[in-house]
C-alpha cells in the first residue's frame, strides 16, 4: 500500500526561499499580516490531515467505488463521509474564502498547497471539496445578493457542497450546442430540463445539500455560445431563510454512475433535470462568461491534482528503488553483503525517479507562483499591478493545466515502471496513480484545447503582448543573474530558449495569417515548448537559492541542485525537439483525405 | 578676417593610396585639386610615356577601390594629374599643399627642397605623415615656411574616417592652424584633433598600442584570433572588423611598419617592451600572408567560409568562435558594473577584456601629458580615427574614476600590467580625483597644464547646433535639448533656442522607422508650424552617431509593427496604415510651410519617400537613399512611385515633347530600375543623379552642421515667401510603356537574372509608374497613383513569397531571395 509524507520542506522552500511569498503578502492589504510562521503552521496541519485522514482511504476508495441506490441516492466509499466531516469541522473549506461569508480570508496560495497535499493523498475524495470551492467562487463573483445570502455561507462552511454541470451527451468541448432548457416561471425562477453527463460529485452522501451550477438555454436564446445562461439549482430547495429541513427535494436526480478508468471514489454522475427549479446567475445568455471567470482557478485546480499525483508516485517509487534488491550495479556490487544491489544503483532507474522528481518540483514551483499571482491579481491596491498579474495568469493557466497533467501521466507511469511487474499489480497502488492521473489531461478542457487556447487566444490574439510581459520577467532575471559564473550553466540554456521562443512565435504568427490550421498543428508542441521555458526559468530561480546555500549543512540544497541539473541536462532538451514539431507545419497532418483514414 | 581666407584649390603631392584618396575627397566636397607624382620614366622597352602616367593610374584606380573613395566614380576625372618635372609652377595656384608621399624622411626632404620655391607666399604647406616628426620634417625650412607648415594626418580611408589630426610646429602661425581647422571641419567634413608632435601623434599612438595590447593579452589568455575579434568588435562599441580582421584589411606589412615606428621612435616609452612586431605577425609576413591583399592573413576566405589561423600549426581552420554567453551578458551591463564583473569573473574571455581595458587606461594615463593637450583629444581620436563609440577616458570616468584607478594600480602592483610604470599623481590627487572626472563642463583635463582646458571656440563650430559631446562635458543631450513643443512615444517636436522659428521633428522609433505615432506626429508638427513657425526640419538625433553609414535617417516602415495588422485583419488590415502614410506624405508635400529633410545615413523605403516629398533636402555626403521595398517583397506605396511618374511627366513636358509612349520611356527607365533593383545611392551625389535629391538641395560635408544648414534653409525659404507646389493633373506613360518594360523583364526572368517573384513585383512597380491600365498621355491625379500604389501593396503583402521575405527579414535580419 502506498504511503505519503507531505513534502513540507520543499513547499516552504518554494514559498519562502524562491517566491518570498510573505514579502508579497505585505503588499496586499488582506494578507499583510501573514507571516512565515502562519504559513508553516497551516502547511503542517494540512499535511497531518492529508496524511492521516485522507490518504488511508485512497486505495479502498478506488476498489470500492461509489454506489448508486435504487432511490438514485449515492454513497461514497467507506470513510469518505467521516473524513469529510472532519474536514468541515477543522474549517478547511473556509480557508481561502471571503470573511464576509465566514471564510478565513487566507491566500489562494495556501489553498493551493492544501490541495496539492489532499490530491497526493486521495484525488477522488479531494474532488468533492474541490468542486464545491469552484461553485463557491462562481456564486461569489456572479450571484445575486439573494443567492449569495442563501448559499455562500453554507458552501464556505462545507455544510453544503457544489457541482458544475456543463457537459451533455452531444456536447463536451463545444458548449455552444448544449440543449438543456430553462423555462422562465411566474415567480421569477426557471424550470431546468435536460441531461448532464460526467458530473463529478453530482450526487453523494457527504453533505446535507448539493448546489448544482447548471448551464442551460433560455427559450429566446441565440444559437451558439452566446445563448447560454447559468443557473443555480439546489438538490434541496431552501426556504428564504436557507433552511432545508423541510426536505423540499428538487426534481433532479442521479440517473446513473459512469464506469470509468480512475477516480473511482468520486461519484461521476449522469444528472437528470426534470423541470428542476433554479435561479439565474448573472445576466441571461452570459452564462459561459460567468463560468469562464473561474476557469483559471479550476484549471489551476486540475494542475494541482497532477502535482499531487506526481509527488506521491515519486515518493513511493523512490522508496521502492532504495529497498528493492535486484541485479548488481554495472560498476560492480554496491551492497556486497546483500544478495543484490538496490535498484537505485542503476542509471535508468534514477532517470525514472529524477524525471518524476523534477516534474514534481517544477510543477510545484510553477503552480505556487501562479497562485501567488492570483492573490496579487485579487488583492493588490494598485490597478496596474493587478492587471499585470491577471495577464500573466491568463497566459500561463493553460500551461499549468496541460503541461503539468501531461507530465504527471508520464511521471506516474515512470513510477509504475520502477516497480516492474509489481507496478502492474493493484495492491502496490502505483497503477491507480496512472489511472487517476489520466482524467486530468481530459477534463476542464482537454490538453489540446488548452494548447489552442494558449497559442490562439493568449499568444497570437494580442500579437504576443502578454507573452512579451512574461518574456520581460525572464529577461530581467537573465540580466540580473546571468553575469554570475556559477549561474551560467542554467542561464545560458534559459536565455537561448527564451530567444528561440520569441523567434518561433513570430514564425507561427506569420504562418497562421494565411492558414489557420498552422495554429492547430503547432499548438500542442508549442505549449510544451512554453512549459519548458517556464520550468527552465523557475528551476534557474531555484538553483540560485540552492547555490546561495551551497555551504549549508542542510543536504536539501544539494539535492535541489542535483535535480535542477538533471532537468537542464535531460529534460529541457525536449524543447528543441518540440520546436521542430512546431515548425513541421500542417501539411503532413492535413494532406491525407479524411476518407482514407 | 584671416580665418575666412578661402582655400580655393589644393595640391596633393604623392599619388599613393593616401594621396590619391585625399585628392578624391577634395573632389567629393567640390574643392579643385591637383594630384602630383613623379614624372613617369621610360617604359621597360625604352619608350617614353605620358609624364602624368603615375598620377593618371592612381586616379583611375580610385574608381575601383572599395570602399569607394569617390562619391561618384566619374568625378575622378575632376582630379587634375600633374608631375614634378613639368608642373611645379602650378603649385602657385594652390592655397593648400598636402604632401603625402612614402614615409621616408630623406625622400620627403628631397621633395620639399624641390617644391618649396614654387609654393605661394600665403599657401599652407602640410604633410600627411602618420608617424614622422613634424619638427624633423621642417628642418631646413625658412622661418617663413615654418610658419605655414604643419602636419595634417588623415586616417584611412580619408573619405570615411572622421578624424583629422592637426600637428603644429612651435613656429606654426596660429592663424594658419585656425584656417586649416576651419577648412578641414566645414569644407572637408572632418573632426579635427590637435596633436603634439610626438611619434604616431595621438590616434595611432593609442590605437596601435591598443592593438599590441590585444596581441599580448590574447596570447596570455590563450584566445584564438576569431574569439578575440568576436570580443573586440561591435560588442565593445568598436569597428565590426575588430582587431585581427582590421589588421588583415589594413595589410599586415603596413601594420608591422607602424609597429616599427613605435619601436624605433619610442625606445624610452615605459611600454617599449611591447613595441615589437609580434612573432605571429612576423611569421605571417615571412610567409607572404599579408592579409586581404594576399587573400590570407589572420583569416582566410575559402568560398563562403572564413577560416582562422591556428598560430601553432600555421594552418587555417574553420572558425568556431563564440563569445561566452556570460561575457555577452556582462558586456550589456552599465560600464561600472561591467568592469567590476569582467575583473572578477573567472573566465579567460572576461579576464582578457578587463586586461585590454586596463592596459589602455594605464597607457593613456601615463602618456596624456606628453601626447595631447587634454583627455578630449585622446577620446576624440579613438572615436573618430578608430571607430570606438566611446573614448577610453569616457569609459574610465563613467565607470568611476577612483575605483578604476585603484583597480589599475592594483594590477600594476601585482605585475599584471604591461608595464610597471606607475599611474601619474594627477590620477589619484588633485582636481581629477576630487571631481572624479577628466571631462567637465569647463573643459577636459590637461595633464601638462594640470587644469581643465576648454574647447576650441573657432567660429566654424558655431555652425554646429550640437557639437561632438564627451561624457561629463555637460553637452546637451540632443534627444532632450531645446524646448519640447510636443512629443509622443516615437517622435519629438522641439525648437532650438538659436532658431526659435524652426520646428524640428526628430523620430525616436527603432531605426527611425515609421509608426502611426511618427506619422501622426509629422502631421501634428505641420499643423502647428502652419500656425506659428517658419517651417519644419525633420532631423534625427541619430545622425550624430559617428561611423559609416552613421545613424539612420529612416529605415522605412516598421514591418514588425505592421505585420500584426495583417495578422488581425488580413491583407486589408494594413490599408489604413498605408493610407495614413500616404496622407502624411501628401501633407508634407503640400504643407503651407516648407518641410525640409535633413538626411544623413540610410533613408530607405518610406524614408526615401519622405525625402522625395519634402520641400527641400539638406543631405550629408554620406547619404544612402533608395526604394528597397522589393527586397522584402513589397513596393513603395508612400508616394515613391507616384513621384517617379510625376517626374517622368515633368521631364516630357520640359522637353516640349508630346506625351506619347516613346517619349516617356527614357524618363521612366531609370526610376523604374531604381525601385525594381532596390538601388541605393552610395553618396549624396549619387542620390542627386538618381533624382532622389535635386539640384537645388544642399549637400554638407560635416554631419555636425546638418541641422543648422537645414534650419537655415527653412528660414531662407520662409523669407522667400514659400508656397507649396500647385496640384495639377499630369500625363502618364500608360500600358504600352509598361508592356515594353515587361518584355525586357520577362527576358531577364527567363534568363535567370531575376526571380519569378522579383519579376512579379517589378510588373506591379511598372504598372504603377506608368499610371495603370490607361492610354499613353492620359491625365491623372496624384491620388489616382496613390490608389494604385495601395492596391498593389496590399496584393503583395498577401503573397506567400513576400511573406517569406518579410519573415526572413524579421527573423534573421536579411530578406530571403526567392
Amino acid at each position: 500500500m502506498p504511503s505519503y509524507t507531505a513534502p513540507v520542506r520543499d513547499m516552504q522552500f518554494v514559498m519562502h526561499e524562491v517566491l518570498g511569498v510573505t514579502d508579497v503578502f505585505k503588499t496586499l492589504p488582506l494578507h499583510k499580516d501573514i507571516d512565515p510562521d502562519t504559513v508553516n503552521q497551516i502547511l503542517e496541519q494540512a499535511a497531518k490531515f492529508a496524511q492521516e485522514v485522507v490518504q488511508p482511504l485512497n486505495q479502498n476508495g478506488d476498489r470500492q467505488g461509489c454506489t448508486r441506490h435504487p432511490d438514485s441516492a449515492v454513497t461514497t466509499p467507506d470513510g469518505f463521509k467521516q473524513a469529510y466531516d472532519q474536514y468541515v469541522e477543522a474549517g478547511w473549506p473556509a480557508l481561502a474564502c471571503n470573511p464576509d461569508h465566514g471564510g478565513q480570508g487566507l491566500p489562494v496560495l495556501l489553498n493551493t498547497a492544501l490541495y496539492e497535499m489532499l490530491n497526493s493523498a486521495n484525488q477522488a475524495w479531494t474532488m468533492y471539496p474541490g468542486l464545491s470551492h469552484g461553485a463557491y467562487e462562481c456564486l461569489q463573483a456572479h450571484g445575486t445578493p439573494e443567492q449569495k445570502a442563501l448559499y455562500l455561507q453554507k458552501l464556505v462552511s462545507g455544510e453544503w457542497l457544489g457541482t458544475m454541470c456543463l457537459t451533455e451527451p452531444q456536447c463536451g468541448t463545444d458548449l455552444g450546442i448544449l440543449k438543456t432548457k430553462a423555462e422562465p416561471q411566474a415567480d421569477g425562477s426557471y424550470a431546468i430540463t435536460g441531461t448532464k453527463i460526467f458530473i463529478s460529485s453530482g450526487e453523494h452522501d457527504l453533505g446535507k445539500n448539493i448546489i448544482h451550477l447548471v448551464l442551460a438555454r433560455l427559450p429566446d436564446a441565440p444559437a451558439g455560445t452566446k445563448g447560454i445562461s447559468l443557473f443555480v439549482v439546489p438538490k434541496y430547495l431552501p426556504n428564504a431563510a436557507g433552511d432545508i429541513s423541510g426536505q423540499n427535494k428538487n426534481t433532479l436526480n442521479c440517473g446513473s454512475l459512469e464506469h470509468k478508468m480512475g477516480i473511482h471514489g468520486n461519484a461521476t454522475c449522469v444528472m437528470n433535470f426534470d423541470g428542476a427549479r433554479g435561479t439565474l446567475v448573472g445576466e441571461p445568455h452570459k452564462g459561459l462568461r460567468a463560468m469562464f471567470i473561474m476557469m483559471n482557478a479550476a484549471r489551476l485546480g486540475v494542475g494541482m491534482q497532477s502535482v499531487g499525483l506526481t509527488e506521491v508516485a515519486y515518493q513511493n517509487s523512490a522508496a521502492y528503488a532504495k529497498e528493492r534488491l535486484q541485479m548488481r550495479s554495472l560498476k560492480g556490487a554496491q551492497a556486497p553483503d546483500k544478495v543484490a544491489d538496490p535498484i537505485i544503483v542503476h542509471p535508468d532507474v534514477r532517470r525514472m525517479l529524477l524525471t518524476q522528481r523534477a516534474y514534481a518540483e517544477g510543477a510545484r514551483a510553477f503552480a505556487y507562483w501562479i497562485a501567488l499571482m492570483i492573490d496579487v491579481e485579487q488583492n493588490h491596491p494598485d490597478k496596474a499591478e493587478r492587471e499585470a498579474n491577471a495577464d500573466l495568469v491568463t497566459l500561463l493557466t493553460p500551461i499549468v493545466k496541460a503541461f503539468i497533467t501531461d507530465n504527471a501521466f508520464e511521471a506516474t507511469n515512470e513510477g509504475l515502471q520502477v516497480f516492474g511487474g509489481h507496478g502492474y499489480i493493484a495492491d502496490w497502488g502505483m497503477e491507480q496513480f496512472v489511472r487517476d492521473s489520466r482524467i486530468n489531461m481530459i477534463y476542464e478542457g482537454t490538453n489540446t484545447i488548452q494548447s489552442l487556447d494558449l497559442l490562439g487566444r493568449k499568444v497570437l490574439s494580442d500579437m504576443g503582448a502578454k507573452l512579451k510581459k512574461f518574456g520581460k520577467i525572464v529577461e530581467a532575471f537573465i540580466e540580473a543573474e546571468g553575469v554570475r559564473k556559477e549561474m551560467a550553466e542554467f542561464i545560458d540554456p534559459l536565455a537561448e530558449l527564451a530567444k528561440q521562443v520569441e523567434k518561433l512565435t513570430k514564425e507561427i504568427g506569420l504562418k497562421a495569417m494565411f492558414n489557420h490550421n498552422e495554429v492547430g498543428a503547432a499548438a500542442v508542441p508549442y505549449l510544451r515548448v512554453m512549459g519548458h521555458l517556464v520550468y527552465a526559468y523557475l528551476f534557474a530561480r531555484m538553483a540560485k537559492v540552492a547555490l546561495a546555500n551551497k555551504k549549508s549543512s542542510d543536504t536539501f540544497y544539494q539535492a535541489k541542485l542535483a535535480t535542477v541539473r538533471f532537468y537542464f541536462a535531460r529534460m529541457l532538451p525536449e524543447a528543441a525537439y518540440q520546436m521542430q514539431l512546431v515548425r513541421a507545419g500542417e501539411a503532413s497532418l492535413m494532406s491525407l483525405d479524411a476518407a482514407l483514414f | 578676417m584671416q580665418v575666412n581666407r578661402p582655400i580655393r584649390k589644393v595640391a596633393v603631392l604623392g599619388a599613393g593610396v593616401m594621396g590619391a584618396q585625399i585628392a578624391a575627397h577634395c573632389v567629393n566636397v567640390g574643392v579643385p585639386v591637383i594630384l602630383f607624382d613623379l614624372a613617369a620614366p621610360l617604359t621597360k622597352d625604352g619608350k617614353p610615356q605620358h609624364h602624368n602616367t603615375i598620377a593618371l593610374k592612381a586616379i583611375d584606380n580610385l574608381k575601383k577601390l572599395s570602399p569607394a573613395p569617390l562619391a561618384i566614380a566619374a568625378s575622378a576625372d575632376l582630379i587634375q594629374p600633374a608631375n614634378y618635372d613639368d608642373d611645379l609652377a602650378r603649385l602657385a595656384e594652390c592655397d593648400l599643399v598636402i604632401e603625402a608621399i612614402a614615409e621616408r624622411l630623406d625622400w620627403k626632404h628631397a621633395l620639399y627642397e624641390k617644391v618649396a620655391p614654387h609654393i605661394a607666399a600665403h599657401t599652407i604647406f602640410a604633410t600627411n605623415t602618420s608617424g614622422l616628426s613634424i619638427a624633423e620634417l621642417s628642418a631646413g625650412f625658412s622661418g617663413d615656411l615654418k610658419k605655414r607648415f604643419c602636419g595634417v594626418h588623415f586616417f584611412n580611408p580619408p573619405r570615411y574616417m572622421h578624424l583629422l589630426e592637426l600637428i603644429p610646429l612651435p613656429a606654426t602661425d596660429p592663424l594658419i592652424l585656425d584656417q586649416l581647422e576651419t577648412f578641414m571641419t566645414s569644407t572637408m567634413g572632418k573632426g579635427v584633433v590637435r596633436a603634439k608632435d610626438t611619434p604616431n601623434f595621438v590616434g595611432n599612438r593609442v590605437g596601435v598600442f591598443a592593438i599590441l595590447a590585444v596581441f599580448a593579452e590574447a596570447e596570455k589568455y590563450k584566445l584564438g584570433f576569431d574569439v578575440v575579434d568576436a570580443l573586440t568588435g561591435s560588442k565593445l562599441g568598436r569597428a565590426k572588423s575588430a582587431t585581427f580582421r582590421t589588421s588583415d584589411v589594413v595589410g599586415l606589412d603596413t601594420l608591422a611598419n607602424v609597429i616599427r615606428t613605435m619601436e624605433n621612435g619610442l625606445k624610452q616609452d615605459p611600454f617599449a617592451a611591447l613595441f615589437k612586431v609580434p612573432e605571429v605577425l612576423a611569421s605571417l609576413i615571412s610567409l607572404g600572408r599579408l592579409g586581404q591583399k594576399t587573400k590570407a592573413g589572420f583569416f582566410k576566405k575559402e568560398g563562403k567560409a572564413v577560416l582562422v589561423l591556428n598560430p601553432a600549426t600555421k594552418e587555417y581552420e574553420p572558425s568556431t568562435a563564440t563569445i561566452a554567453p556570460i561575457v555577452e551578458r556582462i558586456l550589456k551591463k552599465p560600464v561600472a558594473e561591467r568592469f567590476a564583473l569582467l575583473r572578477e569573473t573567472d573566465d579567460p574571455q572576461a579576464q582578457f577584456l578587463w586586461a585590454i581595458f586596463r592596459d589602455i587606461f594605464h597607457y593613456i594615463a601615463v602618456h596624456l601629458e606628453s601626447i595631447a593637450d587634454s583627455a578630449r583629444e585622446i577620446d576624440f581620436a579613438m572615436r573618430w580615427g578608430y571607430g570606438w563609440t566611446r573614448g577610453p577616458f569616457e569609459d574610465w570616468q563613467d565607470a568611476g574614476w577612483s575605483q578604476v584607478a585603484q583597480w589599475v594600480k592594483e594590477d600594476i602592483d601585482e605585475g599584471k600590467a604591461l608595464s610597471t610604470a606607475p599611474l601619474p599623481a594627477w590620477v589619484f590627487a588633485g582636481p581629477v580625483a576630487e571631481r572624479q572626472a577628466v571631462h567637465t563642463p569647463e573643459g577636459s583635463w590637461s595633464a601638462a597644464q594640470q587644469t581643465y582646458l576648454p574647447r576650441s571656440n573657432l567660429p566654424v563650430y558655431q555652425k554646429q547646433v550640437f557639437k561632438a559631446a564627451l561624457l561629463g562635458d555637460g553637452s546637451p543631450d540632443p534627444r532632450k535639448a531645446g524646448q519640447t513643443i510636443f512629443e509622443n512615444t516615437d517622435l519629438r517636436a522641439w525648437v532650438d533656442a538659436g532658431q526659435p522659428e524652426v520646428l524640428v521633428v526628430s523620430f525616436r522609433s527603432k531605426m527611425n522607422t515609421f509608426s502611426a505615432d511618427v506619422l501622426n506626429g509629422i502631421q501634428q508638427a505641420i499643423d502647428l508650424a502652419e500656425q506659428q513657425y517658419a517651417g519644419v526640419v525633420i532631423w534625427q538625433t541619430s545622425s550624430l552617431q559617428s561611423g559609416v553609414p552613421g545613424g539612420p535617417f529612416s529605415a522605412g516602415a516598421n514591418l514588425e509593427a505592421a505585420m500584426p495588422l495583417v495578422m488581425k485583419g488580413g491583407p486589408q488590415g494594413i490599408e489604413p496604415f498605408v493610407q495614413l502614410f500616404q496622407d502624411t506624405m501628401m501633407r508634407v508635400k503640400y504643407a503651407q510651410v516648407p518641410v525640409v529633410c535633413a538626411v544623413s545615413g540610410i533613408a530607405l523605403g518610406g524614408g526615401c519617400e519622405l525625402v522625395l516629398q519634402a520641400a527641400r533636402r539638406v543631405a550629408t555626403l554620406e547619404s544612402y537613399i533608395g526604394l528597397v521595398e522589393i527586397g522584402v517583397g513589397l513596393l513603395p506605396a508612400g508616394g515613391g512611385l507616384k513621384e517617379a511618374a510625376l517626374r517622368a511627366a515633368r521631364g516630357v513636358e520640359k522637353l516640349g515633347q508630346a506625351p506619347a509612349a516613346a517619349n516617356f520611356l527614357n524618363f521612366i527607365t531609370a526610376s523604374f530600375e531604381n525601385a525594381a533593383m532596390a538601388k541605393v545611392s552610395a553618396s549624396a551625389h549619387e542620390a542627386l543623379k538618381m533624382d532622389y535629391l535635386r539640384s537645388d538641395d544642399i549637400i554638407v560635408a560635416n554631419v555636425y552642421e546638418l541641422l543648422a544648414q537645414a534650419q537655415a534653409q527653412v528660414k531662407a525659404m520662409h523669407y522667400a515667401g514659400y508656397r507649396p507646389p500647385v496640384k495639377a493633373p499630369f500625363a502618364v506613360a500608360g500600358r504600352s510603356v509598361a508592356a515594353t518594360v515587361m518584355g525586357q523583364l520577362v527576358n531577364m526572368r527567363d534568363g535567370g537574372f531575376i526571380s519569378k517573384h522579383d519579376c512579379f513585383i517589378a510588373k506591379k512597380i511598372i504598372d504603377v509608374i506608368t499610371g495603370g491600365d490607361v492610354e499613353a498621355g492620359t491625365l491623372v491625379s496624384e491620388e489616382w497613383l496613390l490608389k494604385l500604389e495601395r492596391k498593389a501593396f496590399i496584393e503583395l503583402i498577401a503573397h506567400p513569397k513576400s511573406i517569406e521575405r518579410v519573415m526572413g527579414l524579421l527573423q534573421d535580419g536579411k530578406p530571403v531571395r526567392n
